[in-house]
């Protein structure tokens, strides 16, 4: 961490960047820790989306007038931008979509579904979200393929070796995350990639958690989907990417028929746009792009090191003192995480301590995090989940851990 | 800390520290266990009944404050009860939680008033309602999610609606019949078996309605045969409901739901009415509640029943009359 001394986030400065967070809720401030449900936006992202309908609403790439030409270049916009922030080697490998969700679900149906049959796998991690679980279930009982599950250790890490040993010829796709939304583990997606093309195995990483948190660099990943999702990047909700190879996009069928994804209609038959317009059918989420085009910016305009650096002090200081109280037991405590951090305590239910701690003022989640599997790894059927962002500050750490110390006595 | 919220006055927090009738029972005649979807609570509910009431009651399971206290304070209440009168306080009780009604006869659950402000842990609550029904109701796995999945003996096939013809006359009678009176009625719980005696209905009466004009005999039918009928009328802007009738072992499966969802489909899009109306035999506490779960009011608008006419039955007491139920379209 040497290269991150002197790299120091004004975080009182950053917080008013951020309205909402000068709220109370039940009477107290608000102690947002639920940054990897949805993360707050910042008031440039706000104004943006606000200027959209104020100054330049039209629709895209269909209006020849001065209006459609803005709206246009707005949205074309945060594709650039999206394409710079990832490393995507070319904006046309940035297909927009509504988030993570829909980006999956477009590899599922127009790249898996063709191709995959009976016998055929497709590999996954035992800390998947549902996102990255259920679509694959989809397509393998249309197609007859299986879903393999490469386990994770105690400690919540990936075993890297038997997700390498499940890569058999069998295998079609691998489907992993970046970073898991319940135990902050920062997967080793370069490594893994290695290993997929080694073998001819195309690679899906999962990116919702990661863009908020890591410097994503798309062309060292080296990974052949990579899908993430505006609102937990400070952007809008409805907003989100899939960026795949070009020669991979350029093979895949269109998924949804409509407007803006062809070239020429007849009714003997259509031919379709080049990607990734043949993807995105329809009028997009076009103010939603906007705000995200200007999250984006905003992040290029935070020192990163310092943001990793601030990050890294939270999750330690949450880390350590969540340790220390007696009957709290973590979940996830892998070599590299992002401050993400769930928990249980003993004698207590997930749910009572999130209501009882919302009371105080204190936003986090509590359930299965649509991560099922996961849950049944570790045997329990929820957890207790702080998440925090950059604008999460030392202070809110003590007022959270001094509350769950108060709400504990209530249930004992 | 004194306040810890809506949620969990001083009555939730000493039933879930420590909860009456907790554990199980040594013999029971009824058990379910029900999960919560939500963050995977699990209770497990052990009856004990003595003709038809509940004798004793016992709760298991890992589950929240909410679930827990929950599940206490009901223990006591309905220990006596018989299952109608679960249904009622069931149904009371849903509607108090949703801020929709009072809490008379809740008693000590009149304290999970905090809900009404948190629909997000309304299921916690409902949990050991549903898990209790299901016990009732000779099923052994109960959910939150609705009573239509996850019924153990009484599964559903697929099913479709069609209007009725004079070709299945027979079948409707026999259906209506099985569904309000004799001994095979009680497995479902519309029977009015203890109430009236002699039919319900005959062919002559379907018959009537088939040739009546703006006049439906609406069937849900599976592979396995007829399942549910119902009889609508367009009445000018208003329509009329009735012959309601699901077969007894399918009861409590969510096909009555969606018979009564098809029927007012067919008044609003297909007559353009603006009012379902039916009467119910107003001492059915628990078969108004369901109405009243499903949109209807009460009008304490009452008509005599026919005493005398054998073709609605023979009563069994005289003080039968039917209410007039009423939901906008
Ligand atoms: C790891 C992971 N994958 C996928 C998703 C789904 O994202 P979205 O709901 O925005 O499509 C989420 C967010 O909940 C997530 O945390």
């Amino acid at each position: 961490m040497n290269n991150l001394q002197g790299h120091v986030l004004d975080v009182a400065r950053v917080r008013e960047d951020f309205p909402l967070l000068a709220r109370t809720v039940h009477g107290k401030p608000l102690v947002y820790f639920d940054s990897a449900n949805t993360a707050q936006k910042p008031r440039v992202v706000i104004d943006a989306v606000d200027r959209y309908y104020r100054e330049f609403n039209a629709n895209v790439a269909r209006a020849v007038h001065q209006l459609g030409e803005e709206a246009t270049a707005a949205y074309e916009g945060a594709r650039d931008k999206l394409a710079r922030f990832l490393g995507a080697p070319s904006r046309d490998e940035i297909v927009l979509t509504s988030g993570t969700t829909q980006a999956i679900n477009l590899v599922a149906y127009s790249w898996a579904l063709p191709r995959l049959r009976p016998g055929d796998e497709i590999l996954v991690t035992t800390m998947e979200h549902h996102a990255n679980i259920v679509p694959w279930q989809l397509v393998c009982e249309r197609t007859g393929a299986r879903l393999r599950v490469a386990p994770i250790s105690e400690r919540g890490e990936l075993v890297v070796e038997r997700f390498v040993e499940a890569l058999t010829p069998a295998v079609k796709l691998a489907a992993v995350a970046h970073v898991s939304n319940v135990l902050g583990t920062i997967n080793p997606v370069a490594e893994l990639a290695r290993a997929t093309r080694r073998r001819g195995i195309p690679l899906l990483v999962d990116g919702s958690q990661a863009a908020p948190h890591l410097a994503v660099d798309l062309r060292t990943l080296g990974c052949d989907f990579y899908a993430m999702t505006g609102h937990k990047l400070f952007g809008p909700t409805g907003t989100g990417a899939l960026w795949a190879r070009r020669e991979i996009l350029h093979d895949m069928p269109p998924f949804f028929g409509g407007g803006e994804m062809i070239r020429e209609v007849r009714f003997e038959g259509t031919t379709f746009a080049d990607p990734p317009h043949r993807f995105e059918a329809g009028t997009p989420n076009i103010s939603g792009f906007v705000g995200l085009g200007a999250a984006i910016d905003y992040l290029g305009g935070l020192d990163h090191a310092a943001l990793v650096a601030h990050e890294r002090a939270l999750l330690d200081h949450l880390t350590d003192t969540l340790r220390a109280v007696p009957g709290v037991r973590l979940f996830g405590e892998a070599a590299h995480k992002v401050p993400v951090v769930s928990f249980l305590v003993d004698g207590a239910h997930a749910h009572d301590l999130a209501t009882l701690l919302d009371h105080e003022g204190i936003a986090l989640r509590s359930g299965h995090h649509c991560a099922h599997p996961l849950m049944q790894f570790f045997g329990v059927p929820a957890t207790l989940r702080a998440s925090l962002a950059f604008y999460n500050t030392h202070e809110e750490i003590e007022r959270f851990v001094a509350a769950l110390a108060r709400v504990r006595t209530l249930l004992a | 800390m004194d306040d810890a919220g809506p949620l969990y006055p001083q009555l939730v927090l000493e039933h879930r520290r420590n909860p009456r009738n907790r554990g199980r029972l040594d013999a029971c005649t009824h058990a379910a266990d029900g999960v919560n979807p939500l963050c995977g609570d699990r209770l497990r509910i052990e009856l004990r009944c003595v003709d038809g009431r509940i004798a004793e009651l016992r709760h298991s399971g890992e589950a929240c404050a909410v679930t827990v206290a929950t599940a206490s304070m009901l223990g006591e209440l309905v220990e006596g009860l018989d299952a109608a009168a679960v249904e009622v306080l069931g149904g009371r009780f849903a509607a108090y939680i949703e801020g929709r009604g009072d809490a008379a006869g809740l008693e000590a659950l009149a304290a999970m008033a905090g809900l009404q402000q948190h629909p997000a842990r309304r299921k916690c609550a409902l949990l050991p309602w549903a898990t209790l029904r299901a016990a009732l109701a000779g099923s052994t796995a109960a959910t939150t999610e609705t009573e239509i999945r996850m019924h153990a003996r009484t599964a559903i096939a697929p099913f479709a609606f069609r209007a009725a013809t004079d070709a299945d006359v027979e079948a409707v009678v026999d259906l209506v019949q099985s569904a309000y009176r004799g001994e095979g009625s009680k497995q479902g719980w519309t029977t009015e078996a203890d109430m009236l005696d002699g039919r319900r209905t005959d062919a002559a009466g379907v018959a009537a309605l088939l040739a009546a004009p703006h006049s439906k005999v609406l069937l849900a039918e599976s592979a396995d045969g007829l399942l549910a009928c119902a009889h609508v009328e367009r009445q000018g802007d208003a329509a009329y409901f009735g012959m309601f009738s699901v077969r007894p072992r399918l009861q409590g499966g969510g096909i009555g739901r969606a018979v009564l969802a098809e029927a007012e489909r067919i008044a609003r899009e297909e007559w353009a009415c603006r009012e379902m109306q039916m009467t119910v035999i107003s001492i059915r506490d628990e078969l108004i509640a369901w109405y009243e779960r499903r949109g209807y009011r009460r009008t304490g608008q009452y008509k005599p029943f026919p005493y005398g006419d054998e073709r609605f039955g023979i009563p069994k007491r005289d003080d039968l009359r039917f209410e007039l139920l009423v939901k906008a379209l």
